[in-house]
Order: structure tokens, then C-alpha cells, then sequence
């Protein structure tokens, strides 16, 4: 039964050197705030923090271009891992410096310490996702950034509807996991192994060879299916979204819509395309079934929204729907061998859209957090008459919602224009989607610009409170610029970078073709 | 099959998932709901460790020994937020306090 | 450069340990019986949704505030009547789960040790430092303080 361990080659720590940063700071934070004194913390921990994602985001400069395996196939280094780090990395920076001030001034003392220390444990386990080659290190990942998550939304923990919603979030979330794990069980009881090529290669050759498919396997993936979609907020798994967006202090709502969804994401990408590729022809559809679905709902309910946030939450659900046409419009057969083709531009649309989504929502998240600094609240009233006396920050929004809604000087409208294009490429069912894409983005532009019209023609109601915050002013204003220049000028390269994503599945193709 | 096969345990497994999914879909009391998921957590096990034995390699049993390590984090924190709602209720609302309890 | 197949020697060798000193490895054959698992957990999710939400639409539903109240007679409660535990119980019980758990990790380790070498201790080592980090951090903060 033993297995000769000299045959095991050692590790390349090297490769995993994003991730080590981020748990080296997550142990600096942790002792910085046992041992450092009270009145220091703030500075300290934010600006260790920025550091620690600064490094670990310098870091991937020595996994990029690599496409390597290592810890005995646990651990991925490839363009896909690449580039989900990046967006992780940037959207956890993004938050520190959104949330620096206000766990210090708002919600009655919040413990800042631990705020910082969960952050960074949930962005460890989102990375861990990102470069998972196993379905264990999925599903560990995916666990780790949860759990880190359901602790930080309960965080405001003097206000009732902070703990009810991350009591629904951690219901419904570690629920959603029993159902993926049990999913990724009878897959395992199917291929023999859990490793996602492997996995690929045992269904590459019952799919060539015998041309019959187990049949648990599609049960199987209607676990994998249901537990993602929760993970994901994708309609009709999506009740606990609301409520926990609604309940969490703002700069944790800007963290949860997107790193936990990035971490979402990359397994989706990680299981459904690396692992289960082979069988793409029985979860195409149901993908884009639930990217229809998902799209239309959450854009229908925002219109009715008269609260920011909760608005803010639909219009989330809405931009999973249009990230999962990216995974519905998957086609390509050049993933097992060969070089990048038409269908290769799917996954990669998605991966853009995660970039630019990243960026325009936190943004959006950190405006709402900055008037909340100023003494207003959360309602659509609130906004009104704000380009009267706060003429920047109304530009800043106005940007955000600008590229929410797609419209073109901006990177969100790039970011729609590659899924969009890819989903036409893909067939009738991804002409279907593009269709409903342009015409449910025309929904939205209701009441994002709504929005932009309460803060320009409605009169203010009062002068707001004077307050300063530098680095949330500072951060505001680099999403802004990123959220347009990004779209003006480097939406090419940051597509190339997405586009590399490939090399992800070429080892399989060695393997595929020998099996 | 006079002996113990796999489909036994699968069928055992499968039964403790139900079981717990329904729990969590009917019960209204929070520790219950908990207490199922673990139930579902525990059929995740079973199922791992008997495609262990059915397809001989160890990947399940690894597998099963992370998700029970996985489903420890997940009480302790789980633990933590009832908590905390249970104060914030119990001290905010007697009246709410006395419909949770139910 | 690692490659794929030295997982699936590791697998061979394994099987044949497994399956005895001629070598033939078993021939996987997953047959549709497991699919009637899978159509019975569907069918038995099913049934009982079925059950419970015929109940709600056949059965009689007239709510009351009366029917609502704790009890059918007498005061209701004034006060939370649950008694009242001190937060260090369900700390000391956190920390007690996770430090358990942590115990099933290191059974598997220490089964095989002879055959992890240093490697292996190394390894153990590291996690065992992560576990501490934990514990300091949780001593610091005044988790294992019993007033």
C-alpha cells in the first residue's frame, strides 16, 4: 500500500510565491496587532497591507509565462492563475484603501486588527483557488476565503442586520459547499482521482474512446453546478446576496462582490473547463441557461431598489450573468492540444470582465463608503444633489456607473464588447445571449443613470459633514482614472494578458494525446 | 451481493445527504440547520472513503480527512455568529427573541 | 519539469500493491448501478418536497397570534428564560474544536513517518508553526484567560 516517496519530486516554492507572501502578511498583521499599541494600529496595518499585496503582486512576475505544476499537482502555476492573482490582488488592495478609515470612524469601533488579518486570509484562499490543480485545493480554497468572508460581514457587529446577514451568508454558503464537495466526491468516485488533468484525461478517454459517459457524472456536475452557482450568486441560487451586501460595513460589501466571486469564478473556470472540458457539451447549456436567467433578474430587481447598496448587490447578480455568457460561449476543441482558437476568447472575455468589474464596482462601493464618511446614508435620496456640492466625488460615480453600464469611453464597455463578441462567435445560443446582453444592459442604464440624475438635477438636501479622508480620496480617484484609461488606452494589453489563460490546459494536452 | 459493496455505503451516504438537505430546506431553527449541514458533511465523508475503497487509490481518504478539518472551521466560526445575533436579538427584542426561539 | 504520468505510475504501483504480485491491474468498470443512487437521491429530494408543500396547500391554514405564542395559556414571557452562559464556555469550545481537529492531520503523518523522511518533518513542522501562530495570537488576545 505505501507508495516510494523518493519517486516524488520536491517542490517548487518558487512558483507559489504569491501565496507565501500573502501568508507571510497575514501572520506580520496578526502579531502587529497582538504587539503594536492601540493608537499607531490604523497607519501600520494599512499600510503593511498595501505593501504585503504590493509584493505579492510584484511576486507574479516570476510565475508569469510559466505553465508548471508543482506540491505533487495540488498547485497550478499557468496564465490562468496568473491572472485571476491579479485581479485578487488589486481588488484586496483596492479595499484596503476604500476601508482604512472607515472601520476606524464608523460602525462604533470596529477591532481593526482582525479586520485586516480576515482580508488577508480571504484573499490567501481566493489565490490558493486561482492556482488550485486539484479539486482538494479548491475546495480548501474556496473555504478559506468563505469562512474569512462570513466573519468580516458580521463584522459591524453592534448593528443587528450585519450579523442577520452574514447568518444567511453563512447558512446558505457552507450549505452551497456541502452540495459542491459532495458533487466534487462522486466525480472523484467516477475518474479515480482528484486531480483536475487527470480528471480531464480520464474523461478525454471515456469521451474518444468508448464515447460513453458514466452517467453519476452528470449528477456529479449538477452538484458542482448548484454548489457554484451559490458561490457565485447566480440566479436562482442567489437569495443571500441582498441581505448580506445590505448588512456588511461598505468597504466588506465591495470586498465580498468581488474576491469571493473571483474565487468562485476560478474554480468554475478551474472544474468545468479544465477538469470537465471533455463533457463541455452537457454544462454549455445549462451555463447559459443560468447566464439568461441570472442577467434578467438581477437587472429587473435593481429598478425597483430605492437603497444604494442593495441596488448595487442586483447589479452585481447582473454582471455574474453577463461573466457566465463568457463561460456559456466556451467552444473551442484547441484546449487539448494546439494553440489559442475562437473559443479560447470565451474564458478570456470573462477573465477581462472580472478585471474591469474589480475595479468599476469597488469603486462604486468606495463612493457610497465615502458619503457615508460625510453623514449620509444609504438611500437614493442621499445622492441628491451631490454634483452640486461635492462635484468630484459625483464625477467619480458618474464614471462608475458609466462603465457598469457599458458605455464606451470606459473599460466596462470594452469588457462587455469582448463577451458579447465572443458569445456571437460561439453559435445561435451564444447569438441568443449577446441579444439579451445588449438589451438588458439597455435595462440597467435605467437606473444607473437614475443614479447620475438624482445627484445633478435634484436639489441637495443638505450641506454634507466635513470630514477628510486621504487615501479613500486617493483610492477613489485611481479607480476613476483606471476605469477610463483602462478602457481609452491598455484594454488591448490587459486583454493580451487574459488571453494567455490557455497555456493552462497544454499540459493536459500532453497527456490527452498519449491517452 | 452477501458482502458489504460499495453501493451500500453509497446508499448510506446518499440517504445522510437527503436527509440533511431537507433538514436545511424545512427546519426553521438555526442550530438545527447547522446541525444538518454537518449531517450532509458527514455524507460527503462516507461517500469519499467508499470511492476510496471502490476505485483503490487514497485521494478520497486525503480528501476526507480536509473536509473533516474543513467542517471543524466551519462550527467554530458558525458558532461565533449565532452567537453574536443571539446577543444582538436577546438584548435589542423580547418579543423577536421569544420567535427565534420556537 | 514535472510531467502528468509520474502520478499514474504512482497509481499502478499502488493498484498492483493492492491487487496482488501479478500486476493486473483491475479493470475499472463503473456500471449504471450507481446511477440508481443518483436517481434516488433526486427521487427521494423530490418526494419530500412533494409531501411538504402538499401539506401546505391541502392542509387548513388559519394562522392566529394566539397559536403563535409560546404557550396556550398563562403569562407570556416577560424575560429570555434561557440561562445565561458566560462567552468564555463557546471560546474555550472554539478554540478546543479547531485545536482537536488538527489531530486527524497528524495521525496520517505520524503512521508514515518512517517513509516522509526529513521532508516530511520539515512539513509537519511548518503546520505545527502555523498552528502556534494561532495559539499565541489567541493567548495575546486573552482567548485562554479564565476570569
Amino acid at each position: 500500500m505505501l507508495v516510494d516517496l523518493s519517486l516524488l519530486p520536491s517542490p517548487d516554492w518558487l512558483l507559489a510565491l504569491p501565496q507565501l507572501v500573502v501568508l507571510a502578511l497575514a501572520i506580520v498583521l496578526l502579531f502587529a496587532d497582538a504587539f503594536t499599541p492601540r493608537h499607531t494600529h490604523s497607519r501600520v496595518l494599512t499600510a503593511l497591507s498595501l505593501l504585503g499585496y504590493g509584493l505579492a503582486a510584484a511576486s507574479l512576475w516570476f510565475v508569469d509565462g510559466k505553465n508548471q505544476a508543482t506540491f505533487w499537482w495540488l498547485f497550478r502555476a499557468d496564465g490562468l492563475s496568473v491572472f485571476l492573482s491579479l485581479v485578487i490582488l488589486v481588488a484586496a488592495a483596492l479595499t484596503v484603501a476604500s476601508a482604512a478609515s472607515y472601520i476606524d470612524r464608523l460602525e462604533g469601533r470596529m477591532p481593526i486588527g482582525e479586520f485586516y488579518v480576515l482580508l488577508a486570509f480571504s484573499t490567501l484562499g481566493a489565490l490558493f483557488v486561482a492556482s488550485a490543480g486539484d479539486l482538494v485545493m479548491i475546495f480548501i480554497g474556496i473555504e478559506l476565503s468563505s469562512l474569512a468572508t462570513y466573519v468580516l460581514t458580521a463584522f459591524a457587529k453592534r448593528r443587528t442586520s450585519a450579523v442577520e446577514g452574514a447568518m444567511k451568508y453563512f447558512l446558505l454558503g457552507i450549505f452551497a459547499s456541502a452540495i459542491l464537495v459532495y458533487g466534487m466526491a462522486w466525480i472523484y468516485g467516477a475518474t479515480g482521482t482528484t486531480n483536475l488533468d487527470g480528471i480531464a484525461a480520464s474523461l478525454q478517454t471515456s469521451v474518444q474512446g468508448t464515447g460513453f459517459l458514466e452517467p453519476s457524472l452528470l449528477f456529479a456536475l449538477l452538484l458542482l453546478v448548484v454548489g457554484l452557482g451559490f458561490k457565485m450568486a447566480a440566479v436562482p441560487f442567489h437569495f443571500w446576496t441582498p441581505d448580506a451586501y445590505d448588512g456588511a460595513a461598505t468597504p466588506v460589501t465591495a470586498f465580498m462582490s468581488v474576491v469571493p466571486k473571483a474565487a468562485a469564478f476560478a474554480a468554475t473556470i478551474r472544474i468545468l473547463v479544465q477538469a470537465m472540458g471533455p463533457m463541455r457539451e452537457e454544462w454549455l447549456n445549462l451555463i447559459a441557461a443560468l447566464a439568461l436567467l441570472t442577467m434578467a433578474f438581477g437587472n429587473v430587481v435593481a429598478i425597483s431598489q430605492r437603497n444604494v447598496k442593495r441596488m448595487l448587490a442586483y447589479s452585481s447578480i447582473a454582471h455574474t450573468g453577463y461573466m457566465m455568457v463568457g463561460l456559456a460561449a466556451y467552444r473551442t476543441e484547441s484546449g487539448f492540444g494546439g494553440s489559442a482558437g475562437a473559443g479560447d476568447q470565451a474564458v478570456a472575455s470573462l477573465l477581462f470582465y472580472l478585471f474591469a468589474y474589480a475595479i468599476m464596482n469597488i469603486g462604486a462601493f468606495a463612493v457610497v463608503a465615502w458619503l457615508q464618511h460625510r453623514g449620509r446614508g444609504l438611500t437614493l435620496d442621499d445622492f441628491s444633489g451631490l454634483g452640486a456640492t461635492q462635484p468630484l466625488a459625483a464625477a467619480a460615480m458618474t464614471v462608475f456607473m458609466i462603465a457598469l453600464m457599458g458605455i464606451p469611453p470606459t473599460i466596462g464597455f470594452y469588457a462587455k464588447y469582448r463577451v458579447i463578441l465572443a458569445a456571437i462567435e460561439s453559435g445561435p445560443v451564444g447569438l441568443f445571449l449577446a441579444i439579451a446582453i445588449v438589451v438588458l444592459s439597455a435595462v440597467s442604464a435605467f437606473y444607473y443613470l437614475r443614479l447620475v440624475a438624482v445627484m445633478y438635477f435634484n436639489e441637495p438636501i443638505r450641506e454634507p459633514r466635513q470630514t477628510s479622508t486621504p487615501l479613500l480620496n486617493a483610492g477613489i480617484g485611481a479607480m476613476a482614472v483606471a476605469t477610463i484609461a483602462g478602457g481609452l488606452v491598455f484594454a488591448p494589453q490587459i486583454f493580451d494578458l487574459a488571453e494567455r489563460w490557455y497555456r493552462a490546459l497544454s499540459v493536459v494536452a500532453q497527456v490527452g494525446g498519449g491517452a | 451481493m452477501g458482502e458489504l459493496g460499495t453501493n451500500h455505503f453509497l446508499f448510506l451516504s446518499a440517504a445522510l445527504f437527503i436527509i440533511g438537505m431537507m433538514g436545511v430546506l424545512v427546519r426553521r431553527n438555526i442550530l438545527i440547520i447547522f446541525l444538518c449541514v454537518e449531517l450532509m458533511m458527514t455524507a460527503v465523508n462516507v461517500a469519499l472513503v467508499a470511492f476510496a475503497r471502490e476505485t483503490q487509490t487514497l485521494y478520497g481518504q486525503v480528501f476526507a480527512i480536509f473536509t473533516i478539518g474543513v467542517a471543524a472551521a466551519e462550527a467554530a466560526v458558525g458558532f461565533a455568529i449565532i452567537m453574536a445575533l443571539s446577543r444582538r436579538v436577546a438584548t435589542v427584542d423580547v418579543d423577536e427573541f421569544n420567535t427565534l426561539r420556537d | 519539469m514535472l510531467r502528468y504520468d509520474v502520478v499514474e505510475r504512482l497509481h499502478r504501483r499502488q493498484r498492483r500493491c493492492e491487487t496482488g504480485p501479478d500486476g493486473g491491474t483491475r479493470v475499472q468498470t463503473f456500471g449504471g448501478e450507481w446511477l440508481v443512487i443518483g436517481l434516488m437521491t433526486i427521487a427521494a429530494f423530490g418526494m419530500g418536497m412533494t409531501l411538504l408543500n402538499l401539506n401546505l396547500i391541502i392542509g387548513p391554514s388559519k394562522p392566529s397570534a394566539a397559536k403563535a405564542a409560546p404557550y396556550e395559556s398563562g403569562l407570556p414571557d416577560i424575560t429570555p428564560v434561557k440561562p445565561r452562559y458566560s462567552p468564555r464556555f463557546y471560546v474555550v469550545a472554539m478554540l478546543f474544536v479547531i485545536f482537536d481537529i488538527e489531530a486527524i492531520f497528524i495521525f496520517p503523518w505520524a503512521v508514515i513517518f518512517d517513509d516522509l523522511g526529513l521532508y516530511g518533518f520539515v512539513t509537519m513542522l511548518s503546520f505545527l508553526a502555523l498552528l502556534f501562530i494561532g495559539l499565541v495570537y489567541a493567548w495575546k488576545k486573552g482567548a485562554l484567560e479564565w476570569v
